[in-house]
């Protein structure tokens, strides 16, 4: 049944993706909802919910929110995004009032150089004017503020990609080009680690680029104004597409995409790279997949088409890549599909051609036939059971993974 | 079972009519000790990040949880109504137990749900148990 999860843990929610971006600005989210964005904690055992043991992020699923003390009007400590702290009556007179209240109060805390506001559940539900109440919030202290459609019903990738875009429309303006310059789009701290983005950046550093800006993990403001001036948009993961698209439309800068990951996905990149600083604008027709599937990977669309890539140089040609969050037309191949149940799944994991899956191992009970199962981090995971750790892909490091898992197996 | 968080019917919206949140975070708790009992939580993937359903993923791996996430057009026609029933309705059918705790988030508040004729109607025509545990953020706020 379509909307029934009976098997596989929930991931995260668009405005937890929301949060997890805020959380790595010098910016504030602003949720009107009843219920407190305490800060999200990964850590490297996914074994411990919440509180206490402090330390790693990043290598291992998330496993809940960090026991947080409860600040004033809405803000709780450690957390970039506060929220509006809405009662049943708020339903009935609005939350207008609730959420200028929280916006004063966390500003008085953050100090924030922007501010985001979205949706809680609820507020969406009753239709809360947060457009206005973003024009009020800039009116009245000058801070740049904007309003994102964002409810909780949707994925993380969905809530990254959209505050994202957001940012962009409100802090970027006209630049002049700076030649070998590139912007990282997406990347995330859900589905990467610090590792992954520090060895992204040594890559493309060593190619000859100067990173502007990182949109997705640690950045300052003033960083993050001048990516218009960039040569090229890099886009590592799918939530970093909205904004390339904005940049490109309004500012004319070109992106090229794919998370850099195994030689055969890095090389693609750092090629299609050279042709933006060549001037080459020809696009790279996508390959065409061949028939049944043998392989399904399922996962984040940017990172499971680097594994297709890397699979396809061992042997194997009949990949698909499925996904149960967002996913881009353009960067699909024939037979990819966002899948948007748990039967979807069930069903392309039992065809009788599928010999290998590489997908979170809390989706296996789903499946009743016989296949070779690989671990794959899915830091989108809310509450995993089997979670495998997250690593470090950039490069050929995920060569060595794989060749290590498949144990030199080729069709 | 434990009936200290049973419904209450259909009381939201009542000024000053403020009932006591479960007692417990755990949600085994909160389906009462009775092992053939299935919890299933309405509500928006968002709500999930609450502390009571840190360990929904492995519950849901036993066969003792399910998630059914509406859209919030499906609230706003009332659609949820039937499809929580048609949920209920699978579960029991593939699981084997007449057993049920429905917990919910803040929608099922803000439309007043009548909780008394969901159970009527899956006991009358299905012959199930439910119970159903508000929890809603909107009516008691954060947890503790």
């Amino acid at each position: 049944m379509k909307r029934l999860w009976k098997v596989i843990p929930p991931c995260l929610s668009d405005l937890l993706g929301f949060q997890m971006v805020l959380g790595e600005t010098e910016g504030m989210g602003l949720i009107d909802d009843p219920s407190r964005y305490k800060p999200l904690r990964r850590d490297q055992t996914g074994r411990s919910s919440r509180g206490g043991r402090g330390g790693g992020r990043s290598d291992r699923g998330f496993r809940g929110q960090e026991r947080s003390r409860r600040g004033s009007g809405g803000v709780t400590a450690g957390s970039r995004v506060v929220h509006s702290d809405i009662r049943n009556e708020d339903i009935i007179t609005g939350t207008e009032r609730k959420v200028m209240a929280a916006f004063e109060a966390g500003a008085g805390q953050l100090s924030p150089t922007f501010v985001l506001l979205a949706y809680g559940p609820s507020a969406s539900m009753i239709s809360s004017d947060l457009e206005y109440a973003a024009e009020q919030i800039q009116e009245q202290s000058g801070i740049p503020a904007l309003s994102v459609k964002l409810d909780g019903e949707k994925d993380y990738l969905y809530g990254i990609g959209c505050a994202l875009e957001a940012m962009g429309k409100l802090l970027l303006s006209e630049r002049r080009i700076l030649p070998g310059t590139v912007n990282l789009l997406g990347a995330n701290p859900v589905d990467w680690t610090q590792e992954t983005a520090a060895s992204v950046e040594t890559l493309l550093t060593d190619a000859g680029w100067h990173i502007l800006s990182r949109w997705g993990m640690k950045e300052t403001t003033e960083n993050l104004r001048n990516a218009a001036a960039a040569q090229v948009n890099v886009v590592v993961n799918e939530s970093g597409l909205r904004l390339a698209k904005y940049m490109q439309q309004e500012f004319g800068v070109p992106y090229v995409t794919g998370a850099p990951f195994g030689q055969a996905a890095t090389e693609k990149l750092l090629a299609a790279l050279e042709r933006v600083r060549n001037g080459d604008s020809s696009l790279e027709q996508p390959e065409a997949a061949q028939g049944e599937p043998e392989v399904l990977v399922v996962g984040e669309q940017f990172t499971a088409n680097a594994i297709r890539l890397a699979l396809a140089d061992r042997g194997w040609e009949a990949v698909r890549v499925l996904s149960f969050c967002e996913m881009d037309r353009g960067e699909m191949l024939p037979g990819d599909k966002k899948l948007t149940g748990e039967d979807e799944f069930a069903a392309q994991a039992n065809a009788p051609s599928v010999r290998l899956i590489i997908a979170d191992r809390d989706y296996s009970p789903l499946v009743k036939q016989e296949v070779r199962w690989i671990g794959l981090p899915n830091g989108g995971s809310l509450s995993p059971v089997n979670p495998t750790a997250n690593f470090n892909m950039a490069g050929s490091r995920l060569d060595a993974w794989l060749d290590v898992e498949l144990k030199g197996e080729k069709v | 079972m434990n009936t200290d968080y049973n419904n209450q019917g259909h009381r939201h919206g009542r000024a000053g009519d403020r009932h006591e949140r479960p007692r417990t975070n755990s949600l085994e708790e909160r389906l009462g000790g009775d092992e053939s009992a299935i919890l299933v939580f309405v509500g928006s993937l968002n709500c999930i990040r609450h502390k009571p359903y840190a360990q929904i993923g492995k519950m849901m791996q036993e066969g003792r949880a399910a998630l059914l996430c509406p859209s919030m057009s499906d609230f706003s026609s009332g659609r949820y109504l039937n499809q929580l029933v048609d949920a209920i309705v699978e579960l029991s059918q593939e699981r084997n137990t007449k057993h049920f705790v429905v917990t919910c988030g803040c929608q099922w508040v803000i439309l007043s749900t009548d909780g008394e004729l969901l159970i009527e109607r899956l006991k009358n025509d299905h012959g199930i148990d439910l119970k159903i545990a508000e929890d809603a953020h909107l009516e008691f706020g954060d947890h503790e």
